[in-house]
Order: structure tokens, then C-alpha cells, then sequence
């Protein structure tokens, strides 16, 4: 199973959970099990401005990013730069 | 430490563009001329905040001369939950649109109310004062806190509390076990003013709206398909029916990434039946584009006695200007970055005020956070008697280091950069006097990757024309070409570097973000191993074999061999052109490490700071050609230098801007500078082939509290708000 960790300011809405557990084989599939669980859960996941890190580095390919049973996936602030 | 061996990279050739600027035939926006070109002019609000009563531009369409008049009500409707799509930054077009042309209400001072094109600019200026504007003043707000207290004017309806657009929070560990375990606690509110990123050429954009339905652009920008696709968001119609030329660009540093006049020309010129051009003055590029945020930071750090970091907490609360996208995100995700702590509290507010809509600049967000952290720990390293750099050596990140909004580090050269400036001469020589200081301070940038494209014709002369579309800044069409030579094992001066318009290459991202020389750097890496590949199935051609070797620029088999001219030349008669292509859409970035040793003497007469000298150091990966590493080093101390002790938008109480003048807005120039020192470091990036990390910004985070921490140790006491000019100093 792999590991979503949840951004802070959407815990409350899970009763304060930090992470949780997923599984599938592609971020979107992972977001689909814990729609299931969470209904609701993933509109505050996939907003603008919020980029997706897999294993520690972003990825180009969002919810189609591959993901291994120990990835571990954040949504992050997305970076531009100057 | 890098040591791989090349031919081409790590060398100083000089610049493929270099003869056209220095002898003035590099073409800049303003340099353009357009058969039956028409000129464009802008009518901005005199008013922070008001409602647009009456706007009236009869007389102004009737005035001899003019050929079009244009204001918001000529757009097409904007669905208020459309996102453009600026790479990794997103707008709503709503705001989008309403930046560059206002609707019902006027934000800052300064925004665009109505365009006009007309035979010459001076017609134009004439008929932008014929248009008439009854505005409602309002009240305005200028500063976050102002803007978040109780009861503050709101700007905008719906947004997610009052002027508070969004609110970004980070938490790892347990803070208030952190700060129990900690010997020193410093708690301390920093702020910052309003700064332009201070490019010399202004914001210029014509446009010609065919008859066919097709509209070309020309104009300044740092992506010619982010120019593009946000013109095509705001006028509604297909990115294909835009075709986006850049022009050389006269600086930008993040400020020309957003659109201004672009959609205006365009608007005009389908009205006007004629090409439009128009070009920002002076005042209107600082009270008309983009900014980069004033801001209020508190930072809480708390250290055992043994010089370790327990506990972090910041509160950010950073200007966006008139609409919301203050870069607090970045700030927030920078401000601890540079450290490895357990226990962290991070919260972030992305406030709109009455100024004009804040835009990137060189690290958005993160120099207003380094203010605060390292000015901290510059005086927790003075109260616990330890060294400032050994403290941060302490603490400093490394790869697998966990930041505190989720992700682990991949490698970065943290330790390698603090050691570096521990090492330096500059740092182990005394200071020259009484009432000098010294100090030191580092910073983080993430880098990014985004779509580049690229292409490589190979010419019969043993020569390579590499067509690419990344605008340069900065040197990028060397650092580039210097990457394809080395794969081909040619000279970089062999590689004919050309940026070409959006109809002309494949999708590639901003010069932003420092990702050019990694990004595009890929692309043309990629392009480079196509052309060999194709390259050795022409040499096994001639040969009448199946193996062939390519090594530093010779194709062999056996006892056949060829130069990459030899082969070149061979083209024709074996197949014709090869013409090598790739596109990419890098992940590995990998961010940069920047720190900063300044040396400041101050007048204790009249509070005028010299800078005595200054050693810039820089975690650069792998240095592509090491002239223009040092110069992005240089450029962005410079500017950083410039925010600490002089640069501010003087606003009065009616959101006016007083100095919007190079006159009167004090950047820094070269009598003001020393010689800026420059320490490269490379610990290379485990995502680039040559272990590439962007230059273009973390340089610029170390400067404001290196200034800051070398004032104190000047004159004895903090200063808490930049800029810490004469004025402030004086008035201690």
C-alpha cells in the first residue's frame, strides 16, 4: 500500500489524519481507493497551484504517475520561479 | 565534488549573440517596425481603490489620428473558474483578464482602464486624456496586516477570508516539545517592502489580428508559449490561431512571464485593421506589472546548547497585490528549507492589497522568508558563542532530509556550500575598521523542470544550426550549445544556436524557474544522441558494417574512421539531411543551494552604508560554461543587495507610488558594488546528464539578511524591516 500524506490544511476534514494508506498502481488509482473511503477527499487533493511529488520529486505526469506499494506521494505548492 | 572530464563544458567561449548586442543590432521589441503600424497607448487609474462610475471613450474614438479604442467590455466574457495554465503557477482568467483591462472597479493605482491606437504615440497620448472615467474612490489598504484586520475594505467578493485569498500551513513533529527541549529560544517579526525586479527594458508587445483570423505577436517575454496560450485565454480563440515571436529581451527575472499588452494589441489591432505596437514608460512598468511582494514574516526558532535546531515556526503573511498569487507558497515551503528539523509550524496568508498584482521574482518567496530565519540564527549563533556558519553547518540539510511540506531531498550540496564559505578567504580575513560589519546567511530554491524542445540540423560543413525556443536571459543559448557540442565533439562555436517562434519548435516552458540549461539543456542533450545515432547508421553505411563507435567526435569501425565533419560532409550521398529532435518533460530539477558573505562599513554621520566586499557561493551542480554562472551569482547579490539597503515602492496614503523612477527608486549600480566574489560549488544533480542545476535564483535569497546580520554587527542593533537604508538607520 502506498502512502498519501494528507496537506495540513485539509486534515481537519479527515479528523486530523496526517496519512493514509492506499493502493493501486497510479496516483489516480490510489485517489480512487480513498474516493471510496473518503468521498469528497479528492477535490481538495487535485486543485491549481498544487503539483504532486512521487517518491520525493515531482512528477510531470500527475494522477497517471506510477507508484510502487512504499511510494509515498505528496501535494505540494507548485513552484514557478523567476 | 565534480569530475567527469568534457571537451566543451566547464569552458568560457564567448557568447553567440555576443557581436549583435554589443554593436546594437540585436532586435529588441521597441526596435520593431511593421508596414502600416499603428501605436498604442494605455489609460491607467489614478485611484487605489474605486468603482468605475461612467467610462465614456467617444471623444477619444472621434479624435483625428486614432483607429481603435478599446476597453474590457470589448473581451470576450470570462467564466469566472476558467485557470490558465503558466507551467506550474496557475491563474483564474478572471484575474487575468482583469489585470490587464479593469471591469466595474479599479485595484491599484495605476491599473489599465482603456486602450487606444492611433497613428503615432503622440495622438495616442492625446486621445487616452480625452477619455473620460468617473470613478467612486474607496477605500484602500496597502499592507497585509492592514488587509487582514477586522472591518479591512475588501477587495474582491468570495474570496476565502476578506482580502485573505488562500492559506498554506506545513507541519511535521511536535512543536511545543521542540521548544521544550530547546536552551535558546528568538522569536522576531521581519518585513519587507514592495520591490520591481528592475529589468531596463520595458514591457513592449505589437500585434497583427490577419484578416485570416491568425494573430502574431511580438513582444518581451520569458516564454513565448506562455505568451501565447494566455493571449489565447483572453481573447478566446485556439492557441493555434496565435503565433508568438520573442524578441530579445532586456531582462525580466520572473517579471515577464505574465501577460500585459499583449491581449491589448491584439484587441486594438483586430479593431484597427493594422499591426499595434505598444511600449511601456517607465512608471507604467512599475505601477502596471507585476511586483514582487511586500511582506510580514515571524519566525520562532528554538536551539539546544549544542547547537541543534529543535524547533521552527514561521507565520507568513505576504502581499499579493490586487489579485490573489502572493508566492507564499514558495515562501513557506523555503523558509526552514535550508534545515534539517523534526518539529515545525508553518502557516502562510496570500493577502490582496490595493498595489498592483504581484508577479515572480528571482526565488519568489523565499528572500522575505530567509529574511526572518536567518537573521534568527544569526542571533541564537551570538547568544550561544558559536560561529553563525557553524551553526548552520549543524543543522544543514542533506539527501534524505525531510522538508517540512513532505517531500526528502534528493542530493544537495548544502554542507558543501556552508563549507565552501567557512573556507574562503574572504571569511577568514579581518574586517577593515571600526563601524564595519560582516554577515553571512544561505538560501534555497527549488528549480524546476517543464516541457523543452529542440532541434539539430546537421549542415555539410561539420557545423549544427540548433533551432530551440527558450528566451535568453542569461546566456542560454551557449549553455545550450555548448551541451549539444559536447555530445557531438565539436566546438561550441560549431553549433549555430537559433530561438524561434511558437509556430517553429515544439512546446517549451518559460526561462523561469532556472530550468533553461537543464530543461532545454535535456532537450538539446537528447537531440544531440539523436543526430549520433542517426550519424553512425550513415558512417555504417559508407562502411558496409553494422558497428560503429562515436567517441569525443570520431565515428570508427575497425580501421575506418571520420571526424563529425568527415561524416557530415558524407550526408548528402548517403540519405541526405539528418535532423535530430526531442522533446522533454524533465523531473530532477535539482535544487540549489546559495550562501552570501558581505562586508558593510556605516556612516555613523548619516547612516550611508558601503559595501566593502562581497563572495557569492553557489551550489551550481555542474558548471556549463562558468562565466555565466558567476554572472547570474553576481546579478542576483546584486539585486538582493539592492532590496536589502534601498529599494522600495514609496507609496503614500492614497496607494500612489512617489518614486516610479530609476531616479528615484534606488537600485543599485556598479559604483555602489565592489567586485562581487564567486564561489562555485558542484555536487552535481543526479537528474541531468552532466548534473545540471539552474543558477537563476537562489542567489538572491542570501543577500537581504547577510546585509541584515553585517548592519548589526555595524552598528550594534537589528534592524526588522527592509529596506535598511539611511533614513532607518539613523532614526535607531
Amino acid at each position: 500500500m502506498a502512502t498519501v500524506f494528507i496537506p495540513t490544511v485539509v486534515r481537519p476534514r479527515l479528523g486530523g489524519l496526517a496519512q493514509l494508506e492506499a493502493s493501486g498502481t497510479t496516483v489516480g488509482e490510489l485517489l480512487i481507493d480513498l474516493e471510496a473511503r473518503y468521498p469528497g477527499l479528492s477535490q481538495f487533493l487535485l486543485r491549481p497551484n498544487l503539483a504532486i511529488s512521487v517518491d520525493d520529486e515531482v512528477t510531470p505526469l500527475g494522477v497517471l504517475e506510477p507508484v510502487r506499494p512504499d511510494s509515498e506521494v505528496h501535494f505540494i505548492a507548485a513552484i514557478s520561479g523567476g | 565534488m565534480s569530475v567527469t572530464t568534457y571537451n566543451v563544458i566547464g569552458t568560457r567561449p564567448i557568447r553567440h549573440d555576443g557581436a549583435d548586442k554589443v554593436t546594437g543590432r540585436a532586435l529588441y521589441g521597441a526596435d520593431l517596425q511593421l508596414a502600416r503600424m499603428v501605436h498604442g497607448a494605455v489609460l491607467r487609474s489614478p485611484h487605489a481603490h474605486a468603482r468605475i462610475l461612467r467610462l465614456d471613450t467617444t471623444k477619444a474614438a472621434a479624435h483625428p489620428g486614432v483607429f481603435a479604442v478599446v476597453t474590457a467590455a470589448d473581451f470576450p466574457p470570462a467564466p469566472t473558474d476558467k485557470i490558465v495554465d503558466f507551467g506550474e503557477g496557475d491563474t483564474l482568467l478572471s484575474s487575468l483578464r482583469g489585470n490587464i483591462l479593469a471591469s466595474g472597479k479599479v485595484l491599484y493605482s495605476g491599473h489599465a482602464v482603456a486602450a487606444v491606437a492611433a497613428v503615432n504615440a503622440h495622438v495616442a497620448a492625446e486621445a487616452v486624456a480625452l477619455i473620460e472615467v468617473d470613478y467612486e474612490p474607496l477605500p484602500c489598504v496597502l499592507t497585509a496586516p492592514a488587509a487582514m484586520a477586522p472591518g479591512a475594505p475588501l477587495l474582491h467578493e468570495g474570496l476565502a477570508n476578506g482580502n485573505v485569498a488562500e492559506y498554506v500551513r506545513h507541519e511535521i513533529g511536535d512543536l511545543a516539545a521542540g521548544f521544550a527541549a530547546a536552551t535558546v529560544i528568538v522569536e522576531r517579526e521581519l518585513n519587507t517592502a514592495t520591490v520591481h525586479q528592475g529589468y531596463i527594458e520595458p514591457q513592449n508587445a505589437t500585434a497583427f489580428w490577419s484578416s485570416d483570423g491568425r494573430v502574431h505577436i511580438w513582444c518581451s517575454t520569458q516564454g513565448s508559449f506562455v505568451a501565447r496560450d494566455a493571449s489565447a485565454a483572453v481573447l478566446d480563440i485556439p492557441v493555434s490561431q496565435v503565433r508568438v515571436t520573442p524578441m530579445e529581451i532586456g531582462g525580466g527575472f520572473g517579471g515577464k512571464i505574465n501577460v500585459y499588452l499583449e491581449p491589448v494589441a491584439a484587441l486594438l489591432s483586430k479593431k484597427a485593421g493594422r499591426p499595434v505596437k505598444m511600449v511601456m514608460s517607465r512608471r507604467d512598468v512599475f505601477t502596471g506589472t507585476g511586483p514582487t511582494p511586500g511582506s510580514r514574516v515571524r519566525v520562532k526558532i528554538g536551539v539546544d546548547a549544542a547547537g541543534k535546531i529543535t524547533a521552527a515556526q514561521a507565520w507568513l503573511a505576504y502581499e499579493a497585490g490586487a489579485y490573489p498569487g502572493a508566492m507564499v507558497g514558495p515562501g513557506a515551503m523555503t523558509v526552514f528549507a535550508c534545515y534539517d528539523i523534526e518539529n515545525v509550524l508553518i502557516e502562510g496568508f496570500d493577502v490582496v492589497v490595493n498595489k498592483p498584482s504581484t508577479a515572480a521574482y528571482r526565488a519568489p518567496g523565499a528572500p522575505n522568508s530567509a529574511l526572518a530565519t536567518e537573521t534568527v540564527l544569526d542571533e541564537i549563533a551570538e547568544k550561544l558563542g558559536i560561529d553563525p556558519l557553524e551553526l548552520r553547518l549543524r543543522n544543514a540539510a542533506k539527501e534524505g532530509t525531510r522538508r517540512a511540506d513532505g517531500p526528502r531531498y534528493k542530493r544537495i550540496g548544502c554542507v558543501e556550500v556552508i563549507e565552501a564559505m567557512k573556507a574562503s578567504a574572504h571569511y577568514n580575513a579581518p574586517l577593515p575598521g571600526p563601524h564595519c560589519g560582516r554577515g553571512v546567511a544561505i538560501g534555497y530554491w527549488f528549480n524546476i523542470g517543464l516541457p523543452s524542445s529542440a532541434t539539430l540540423s546537421v549542415n555539410a560543413d561539420g557545423t549544427v544550426n540548433l533551432i530551440e525556443g527558450s528566451t535568453d536571459i542569461g546566456g542560454s543559448r551557449t549553455s545550450l550549445s555548448m551541451q549539444g557540442a559536447e555530445v557531438l565533439g565539436i566546438r561550441a562555436e560549431d553549433v549555430h544556436p537559433t530561438i524561434v517562434d511558437t509556430d517553429s519548435v515544439g512546446y517549451t516552458g518559460v526561462t523561469g524557474g532556472s530550468r533553461t540549461t537543464f530543461a532545454t539543456g535535456l532537450a538539446v542533450y537528447e537531440a544531440a544522441q539523436d543526430v549520433v545515432t542517426q550519424m553512425k547508421a550513415r558512417a555504417a553505411t559508407l562502411w558496409g558494417t553494422k558497428e560503429v563507435e562515436f567517441s569525443n567526435g570520431t565515428f570508427s569501425s575497425g580501421s575506418n574512421s571520420f571526424s563529425f565533419a568527415q561524416l557530415a560532409a558524407q550526408l548528402g550521398a548517403t540519405g541526405g539531411p539528418v535532423v535530430g529532435s526531442a522533446a522533454v518533460n524533465p523531473r530532477g530539477a535539482g535544487g540549489s543551494i546559495a550562501g552570501l558573505i558581505i562586508d558593510l562599513k556605516v556612516d555613523p554621520e548619516t547612516g550611508k552604508t558601503d559595501v566593502l566586499r562581497v563572495t557569492s557561493v553557489q551550489d551550481a551542480g555542474k558548471a556549463i560554461h562558468p562565466a555565466y554562472v558567476e554572472g547570474q551569482m553576481q546579478g542576483g547579490t546584486a539585486q538582493g543587495i539592492g532590496w536589502a539597503l534601498n529599494e522600495e515602492y514609496f507609496m503614500d496614503g492614497s496607494g500612489d507610488m512617489r518614486n516610479s523612477s530609476y531616479l528615484d527608486y534606488r537600485m543599485p549600480t556598479a559604483l555602489d558594488l565592489p567586485m562581487i566574489e564567486t564561489i562555485i560549488v558542484e555536487v552535481p544533480n543526479p537528474g541531468h546528464p552532466f548534473g545540471v542545476r539552474g543558477v537563476g535564483e537562489a542567489n538572491i535569497v542570501p543577500p537581504l539578511p547577510a546585509v541584515a546580520n553585517a548592519l548589526y554587527r555595524a552598528i550594534g542593533r537589528r534592524l526588522h524591516s527592509v529596506p535598511m537604508n539611511p533614513a532607518t538607520i539613523l532614526n535607531l
